[in-house]
């Protein structure tokens, strides 16, 4: 059994935007990511439901699992991408079990 | 000339199933009600609506070919799709910040196909003729606006941010022309020509649930636009004036340029729907992206909350009323 101690970094984002901010991340360096679509919450922007057809009021939340390294060169990256678009990300030291 | 309103025309309008199920959305949510359509239904719906109406498109561009009428119907089109953002940009700037006026403003140089397709349930109706080749009317003027849009606010908002981000073209114009609606339109219409009778004779019974398929979108539109509308609380006023206004003043230039170009009144009032009608799924979407600054809860509570009912409730028999005084 093989335990690192990695950074999570979890961003809510518009759903909308997920397509180009996963580009950010790529090029950022996180290999993989998980998302989840089409999430309803309420935050700043006020009420965002996804049962509306038009995906500009949908959410989405993705989180990532990387090195504190790595974490150090993504991070910048979205607070520059989320100045622009309504969202949050949180950041978190997790013990990652590698199989 | 007659005058006299036709009340029969209103109510006849009002009365149809797919204008009664937008009311039966919107009173479900003023009662609380948990109707819902389960998401991506709705999403469904619209593809079918598209799909039908371009493939209805291409059939009848496969009998009439391609001629100088239509060549003439395009060019008004993208004439209004290219005009309407701008005047209407202008007018919202006394109000709001370039990004919001600018996204507001390409949602009404754009359209709202199901207001055109309520217009088509309309005609058939009524018992007027048209011609599909609307349809390709429709398509066109989708994506100017967004264009047109996205350059007011790189000429004036830039200046009031002194933002010195540079707009990624690449990504508006595949927005802007390949947004899914439109392929899915253009395609449909491309599909109908190239298939001709036999394609369009396998299709109908596919074509033959149009209506139920109408109605199950406007229940669902109603429910988003009722939800919606709570959004414009304190820009109201000024948004209602101006939602109303702008399509009156798009529909009297529509109908004074259908006039012009001899359209018949079935196409007259189409193409006056276009003109008078605004995007709420396709261009907010592509502005936000555009102009991350704009804000949606803007540009979707307008077009879907009141410039839509208004067309489907409102304008569709008054512009007709209009079309049959002139034309």
């Amino acid at each position: 059994m093989n335990i690192v101690k990695s950074v999570k970094i979890e961003v809510i984002l518009e759903s909308i935007q997920v397509e180009r901010f996963i580009e950010m991340l790529e090029e950022a360096g996180a290999h993989g990511y998980t998302l989840f679509g089409n999430i309803s919450g309420k935050g700043q922007n006020g009420m965002l439901d996804h049962n509306c057809r038009a995906k500009i009021f949908a959410n989405s939340y993705l989180f990532t699992i990387c090195s504190e390294e790595v974490a150090q060169n993504i991070l910048p990256q979205i607070a520059l991408f989320l100045e622009d678009c309504s969202g949050s990300c949180f950041t978190s030291e997790v013990n990652h079990l590698k199989l | 000339m007659n005058f006299l309103f036709d009340m029969s025309m209103v109510t006849g309008n009002i009365l149809s199933p797919p204008v009664l199920f937008f009311f039966l959305g919107l009173i479900s949510v003023a009662l609380k009600s948990d109707l819902e359509i389960p998401q991506p239904l709705p999403k469904l719906f619209s593809l079918y609506l598209l799909m039908d109406i371009g493939l209805h498109g291409g059939h009848e561009l496969y009998h009439s070919g391609f001629s100088w009428e239509l060549v003439t119907v395009l060019g008004a089109c993208f004439l209004m799709a290219s005009i309407i953002p701008i005047y209407s940009f202008f007018i919202l700037r006394s109000r709001f910040g370039s990004a919001d006026a600018a996204a507001i403003a390409a949602t009404f140089g754009s359209i709202s196909a199901v207001t055109f397709i309520t217009g088509i349930s309309f005609l058939e109706i009524q018992e007027v003729p048209y011609k599909g080749y609307m349809v390709a009317g429709m398509a066109l003027m989708e994506s100017p606006a967004i264009i047109i849009g996205v350059l007011l606010y790189n000429i004036y908002g830039k200046k009031e941010q002194k933002s010195k981000k540079k707009t990624n073209w690449g990504h508006i114009l595949r927005d802007a022309f390949f947004n899914g609606s439109i392929m899915l339109l253009v395609g449909a219409l491309l599909i109908g020509i190239l298939s001709g009778d036999k394609g369009w004779h396998d299709f109908q019974p596919f074509d033959s649930i149009f209506k139920g398929m109408l109605c199950f979108y406007l229940l669902d539109n109603g429910i988003v636009a009722a939800r919606r509308l709570k959004a414009l609380r304190g820009n109201l006023g000024f948004l209602l004036s101006f939602s109303i206004l702008m399509p009156l003043f798009n529909a009297a230039l529509g109908i004074g340029i259908a006039y012009l170009i001899g359209l018949s009144k079935g196409n007259a009032l189409l193409f006056c729907l276009l003109t008078a009608s605004a995007s709420y799924i396709a261009v907010p979407a592509a502005m936000r992206l555009a102009i991350p600054k704009s804000n949606p809860a803007f540009t979707v509570p307008v077009a879907l909350g009141i410039v839509f009912p208004f067309n489907v409730i409102v304008g569709i028999p008054l512009y007709y009323y209009l079309i049959q005084q002139i034309l």
